[in-house]
């Protein structure tokens, strides 16, 4: 298939069956709240090496304080993991962020009565930071938890909702010069963040260490994607880029359902066929064992998005 | 939904006692079998048929029963007590107990409210138009806790010991409050918007009670700090959604903070709106 003179591969993604979580942070100004919002979701870009993936998803529509705020995104593989890392997360990062308060997410792309929604602690857990001075307060049928800080009261949420996400959507871009594909991945990051409900966690939006799975070395369980490093094309037998492959660029996409998925992939490789200057676009996969969501790339782009 | 709309067809002389008068448990029943219904009148029973007359309609398809009751119910008792889901309207005011021991749905009352509104609720919305009496969301003597949950919405002014032994919900007095209001409180929230008595969080244990500055409190409250509790905002919203506009208690509001009260071990806390 060819879109804009852009060959798509006839392949598709793996993604995998993870934990995903909507938090909204705000603070007393839009500053203070994107830069509480981007202490949270830093390093959190794979859950191999960060044990989380998050991304921040863009300014709340509307926040529950009336203050800015901003939505972002989180996923883990496990529930275990994603409690875990939250609670260190706004504890660490977000309570000692100036004037910060911390809600749950509203989770419109899921029916409220969904079996894939289950609730989780984090205020109830946070507040014995207060030292027995910590006091909640009820409002409506939600329950907040005033921890006392130095600049006045951190105010959490008690309860959060995570539910049963999809991560690992991705694509790749193969281009004949470094900034031609990053321009291409570029309009792809920038048409992706138009969406709401997805997150790409890498920096920028972009990865340009792709990883496999294992290694070499014993030690190592994930190495760099050798067949899409144009410097060792040479050396390799089985090396995926041909002559004059120069450069490659991953969109990987988290996402609250596997739709959101699809149609942020559909939607990243349609700009970066209509930003042209790449040659090829295709997905990263395991021979379809490993993930239980397949993305085809001509699926997609034929308007079949599941 | 199910409308029983009935009107008080003669006013009773003796105080009559009808807690039998709630939406949930007239779901199924006819307008023949809520006239049979027995009611105490003063030391005798008298049947509610007696004193009430009117219709049932159903108006979409909406689940749920609606009661109206259109009139002068002052001597009418514990209308709405220990209802679970529904609408209870008072087209007019009631009399003591209405909406006590309430676990759900939502009573709305256009005029006034006796004494014990709402106490012992543990949830559901009580709107009242006009003002409350006494003891309005507290503990019957000798109980330990009062309201534990739901909130209590008076437009008007509330009489004595507001709040007595609070234990959870909310109680929001929109005119002026008479003494003692947060008596024993041991957690929830009372905002007086207008002038409140003397005494306020006598004796509470913990618990918020929000009013204008300008107030004595008890020596036995320390003040803390002046700021802008970030969870004002939230509350606001929520009494809002409930159909009062707190006129003048701003979003940007400053709150000299107070805690108290130090004879009861000093977790609760005094707010006291400074730009209101």
């Amino acid at each position: 298939m060819q879109k804009n003179g852009v060959m798509i591969e006839d392949t598709f993604a793996e993604a995998f069956g993870m934990r995903g979580c909507r938090l909204t942070v705000t603070g007393p100004s839009d500053h203070w709240a994107l830069t509480a919002a981007r202490a949270i979701t830093g390093f959190a870009t794979s859950v191999i090496g960060c044990g989380i993936e998050a991304d921040v998803e863009g300014p709340s529509p509307a926040t529950p304080d009336d203050r800015p705020g901003y939505d972002c995104l989180f996923f883990a593989n496990s529930w275990d993991g994603l409690a875990n890392a939250l609670l260190n997360r706004v504890g660490q990062a977000l309570m000692t962020s100036v004037g910060s308060a911390c809600f749950c997410g509203a989770l419109p792309e899921i029916a409220p009565d969904s079996e894939d929604i289950s609730p989780f602690d984090i205020g109830g857990k946070l507040r014995f930071f207060g030292d027995g001075y910590q006091c909640s307060k009820v409002i409506g049928n939600t329950r907040y938890w005033r921890v006392p800080v130095m600049d006045g009261e951190f105010l959490v949420e008690e309860t959060f909702l995570m539910i049963r996400a999809v991560g690992g959507g991705n694509f790749l871009l193969l281009g004949p010069s470094h900034a031609a594909t990053l321009a291409a991945a570029e309009a792809a990051v920038a048409a992706i963040r138009q969406l709401r409900g997805v997150a790409l966690p890498f920096p920028g939006g972009m990865v340009r260490s792709g990883s496999q799975v294992g290694s070499r070395y014993k030690f190592l369980k994930a190495s760099t994607n050798i067949s899409y490093c144009p410097t060792i094309r040479g050396r390799l037998s089985g090396s995926a880029l041909q002559e004059g492959d120069n450069a490659v660029l991953e969109i990987v996409i988290d996402g609250l359902t596997e739709a959101l998925v699809a149609q942020a992939m559909r939607v990243g490789i349609e700009a970066a066929c209509a930003c042209g200057g790449i040659r090829k676009i295709t997905a990263g996969n395991y021979g379809g064992k490993l993930g239980k969501f397949h993305f085809h790339l001509h699926q997609l782009l034929a308007g079949d998005e599941r | 939904m199910r409308v029983i709309d009935l009107r008080l067809t003669r006013e009773p002389n003796l105080p009559l006692e009808a807690e039998r008068l709630r939406p949930d448990s007239l779901e199924q029943t006819t307008l023949d079998e809520i006239y049979a219904l027995p009611l105490l009148y003063g030391n005798q029973t008298a049947e509610a048929g007696e004193f009430l007359r009117g219709e049932i309609r159903e108006t979409g398809d909406a689940p749920g029963v609606s009661l109206i009751l259109r009139g002068d119910f002052r001597r009418v008792k514990r209308l709405g007590q220990g209802m679970q889901s529904g609408e209870l309207i008072i087209e007019g005011s009631c009399g003591f107990h209405a909406g006590a021991e309430m676990g759900g749905g939502r009573i709305t009352i256009r005029g006034d409210a006796g004494d014990w509104l709402g106490a012992h609720m543990t949830g559901g919305v009580i709107r009242v138009e006009g003002s409350a009496g006494h003891w309005a969301g507290a503990s019957y003597r000798g109980k330990t806790q009062g309201m534990r949950g739901g909130a209590i919405i008076i437009h008007g002014n509330a009489g004595r010991m507001t709040g007595t032994k609070m234990r959870g919900g909310l109680i929001v007095v929109n005119g002026d409050c008479l003494e003692f209001p947060g008596y024993d409180m041991n957690a929830g929230t009372i905002l007086i918007a207008g002038h409140s008595g003397r005494h306020i969080g006598s004796g509470m244990v913990r618990g918020t009670i929000i009013v204008r500055e300008g107030h004595d409190l008890l020596p036995t409250f320390y003040h803390d700090c002046t700021y802008q509790p970030p969870f004002w905002q939230l509350m606001r919203s929520y009494i809002e959604t409930q159909g009062l506009v707190l006129d003048g208690w701003d979003v940007d509001c400053f709150f000299d903070r107070y805690s108290g009260e130090a004879m009861t071990g000093g977790k609760g806390e005094v707010l006291l709106c400074h730009t209101a």
